[in-house]
């Protein structure tokens, strides 16, 4: 499981190009530059590209938050 | 002097998803920027001059979900046309559609029914089609095509569409972006030259060492078949232009023996440009057919069946594109078919002479050797250069070598053809192209000049270069005379010449050494200074007074 968590993390680096995030599990849409809605869809598009899924359109609307996809994620 | 930033304009008729990092590689291009979404024919007319345009376009946007074939579609189909002609009148710059045409109904309806609809469709793409024809600076991509080959379900994803208006999968927009990048790429970007191949379990199954010539496998059924589809594509690169060379561990004999007497053989010895069959490394015999043909080595690629060849080369010669091959020879034929590196917009007819040209070039090469006296040798083989000018029939040409010249090339400027047609409208630059033949070959337009006419006194080479595989004949002397004549004419006293250092410049480098080139240390353009740079930039003057040219006569 930690490997799933710690994948998200680095993919989340990588696509919002950031580094040293604190509280990675509390962060929400808006909190990070490029972390907007559109920012939001692609790299919900990246993640099911990454870990072979694919989110609902629910889901896409709903998954804002890192602990949110997370949740699904992990799930899945 | 300076680059100006290429703007590239991409517009949908759907979302295109700004951001996504399928987009990234547009950036060494230039500078992208999205239409905003929505009215779609409305970008087209407010695009800009200078800028690429770059339009995306799924069918399903444009027409009537109800009726699909009716008055109303026609009129959308000719409004957009009409507005894309008006872009392509009015801008020079790249225009490139990619088109999108899947409409998702039952065989049978689309047995009967629905095709009207696809009448419409058809007709309209036979008008981009034609247009593509008629403006050089009009590209196509057809994404039904493209798509076609990975399923269009894969491609197309309703849920983006619902949930933001984008009607394409992560894949389909991939596959989008790579398609249109292979067309930016090609556009600025010369194709490979050389295709050097292994021999053994590459032109044949078999090892014709071991094996005999009856032993190896070719032609007739099964595996023996791939390997002769794979002889016929190579010949279709050859008659297309590119230079097919051979780098092979083997006895000699054995593999001309393969050449001469196996009736299935498609390629023929005359084919083969170069060949070096020996036991030596096969990077070193690479290195040695560059410096034959003058060609860098980056216009080379290399296919041989063995990882451990391959691995040898990439290490060795880094610019070389060594062709990861697929594992099976079946699928060789049609790998080979879309390869990237040989695909060009357009075969020239000068591609089609190149063949013979560089067969020429090695024959001239093999007789300077033979030859003590080299100003004796050049005078028996008849060269002839003649001047043109720039017409329509050579326009193409003139821009292919702008793009293709590396080694004897000043400051590698390209154009492309529009580009040209620009230059040419300016009164105060003028072009020549330097057409040769020799008892040889004729070469047919291998150089080309433009001079830029400063002030009443002085004159500044633009562009000037000649392809590489005519040099060794002192025809650039000839060609600089030809040029200090036509400055003399218009009462210039000093040529000034730029030479923009790049990795492959060094042969312009070096003719620069000869007297009648002086280096100075800046010149004014135009009220802008422009000075000699460490490493990047040299200047050099002409004193037009003070030129002379000793062996004119063995040029007429």
């Amino acid at each position: 499981m930690s490997s799933k968590n710690d994948m998200i993390k680095n993919i989340f680096c990588k696509f919002f190009k950031t580094k040293n995030i604190k509280n990675f599990d509390k962060l929400k849409m808006g909190q990070v530059k490029g972390w907007d809605s559109l920012g939001n869809l692609n790299f919900l598009l990246k993640l099911e590209e990454k870990f072979k899924i694919r989110f609902s359109i629910e889901q896409m609307s709903e998954l804002k938050s890192i602990q949110g996809i997370k949740k699904v994620l992990i799930k899945k | 002097m300076t680059k100006s930033t290429n703007y590239i304009r991409i517009v949908g008729s759907s979302f295109l998803l700004p951001g996504n990092q399928c987009w990234s590689k547009f950036s060494k291009f230039g500078k992208y920027l999205f239409g905003e979404y929505g009215n779609f024919t409305n970008h087209i007319v407010k695009s800009k001059k200078n800028e690429t345009l770059i339009l995306v376009l799924s069918i399903s946007d444009l027409i009537s979900k109800i009726n699909f074939s009716n008055s109303n579609t026609n009129l959308i189909f000719q409004g957009l046309v009409s507005q894309l002609r008006k872009r392509l009148n009015n801008s020079q710059k790249l225009t490139i559609l990619a088109l999108e045409t899947f409409l998702d109904f039952s065989v049978v309806s689309m047995s009967k029914y629905r095709p009207k609809i696809n009448l419409e469709i058809s007709k309209l793409k036979k008008v981009f089609y034609q247009l593509s024809l008629k403006y050089s600076n009009f590209f196509i991509v057809d994404l039904d095509y493209e798509f076609s080959k990975h399923g269009f379900y894969n491609c197309l994803d309703q849920r983006n569409w619902y949930f933001a208006h984008c009607r394409y999968s992560l894949q389909g927009l991939n596959l989008i972006s790579n398609s249109l990048k292979d067309i930016l790429h090609r556009y600025y970007n010369t194709a490979s030259k050389v295709l050097v191949l292994d021999c053994d379990n590459t032109l044949w199954g078999g090892v014709v060492g071991e094996e005999g010539l009856s032993g190896i496998s070719l032609g007739e059924d099964g595996i023996g078949q791939a390997y002769s589809d794979f002889q016929t594509s190579i010949k279709r690169l050859s008659n297309e232009g590119v230079i097919i060379a051979l780098s092979s561990k083997n006895n000699e004999q054995d593999v001309w023996n393969v050449f001469n007497k196996n009736t299935n053989m498609v390629l023929k010895k005359k084919d083969i440009i170069n060949a070096k069959i020996n036991w030596e490394e096969k990077f070193i015999n690479i290195k040695k057919i560059s410096k034959e043909l003058s060609l860098g080595l980056n216009s080379f690629v290399f296919w041989d069946d063995n990882p451990i060849e391959r691995q040898k080369v990439m290490i060795n010669c880094p610019d070389v594109d060594v062709i990861d091959v697929p594992k099976n020879v079946y699928e060789w034929p049609n790998y080979l078919n879309r390869l990237y590196n040989f695909s060009k917009f357009y075969i020239t007819e000068e591609d089609y002479k190149k063949k013979d040209q560089y067969k020429a070039r090695s024959k001239f090469v093999s007789d300077q050797n033979k030859n003590r006296s080299n100003l004796n040798f050049l005078k028996k083989i008849k060269i002839r250069p003649k001047l043109l000018k720039l017409n329509k029939s050579n326009i193409k040409r003139a821009s292919q070598l702008t793009m293709k010249t590396n080694q004897f090339n000043f400051r590698t400027k390209r154009y492309s053809e529009t580009d040209i047609i620009n230059t040419e409208k300016n009164k105060k630059k003028i072009i020549y192209l330097l057409h040769l033949k020799d008892i040889y070959a004729d070469y047919g337009n291998i150089g080309m000049v433009i001079i830029e006419l400063m002030d009443n006194n002085t004159a500044f080479l633009d562009t000037f270069l000649m392809s590489c595989r005519i040099l060794g004949r002192n025809v650039e002397k000839w060609f600089i005379s030809e040029i200090v004549k036509f400055c003399k004419n218009k009462k210039i006293k000093n040529i000034y010449i730029e030479l923009i250092i790049s990795c492959r410049n060094q042969v312009a480098k070096n003719f620069l050494n000869d007297s009648i080139f002086s280096e100075i240390k800046s010149f004014d353009f135009n009220g802008k200074l422009i000075k000699n740079k460490i490493n990047k930039k040299k200047i050099f003057k002409i004193d037009v007074s003070k030129f002379s040219f000793n062996n004119k006569k063995m040029y007429e």
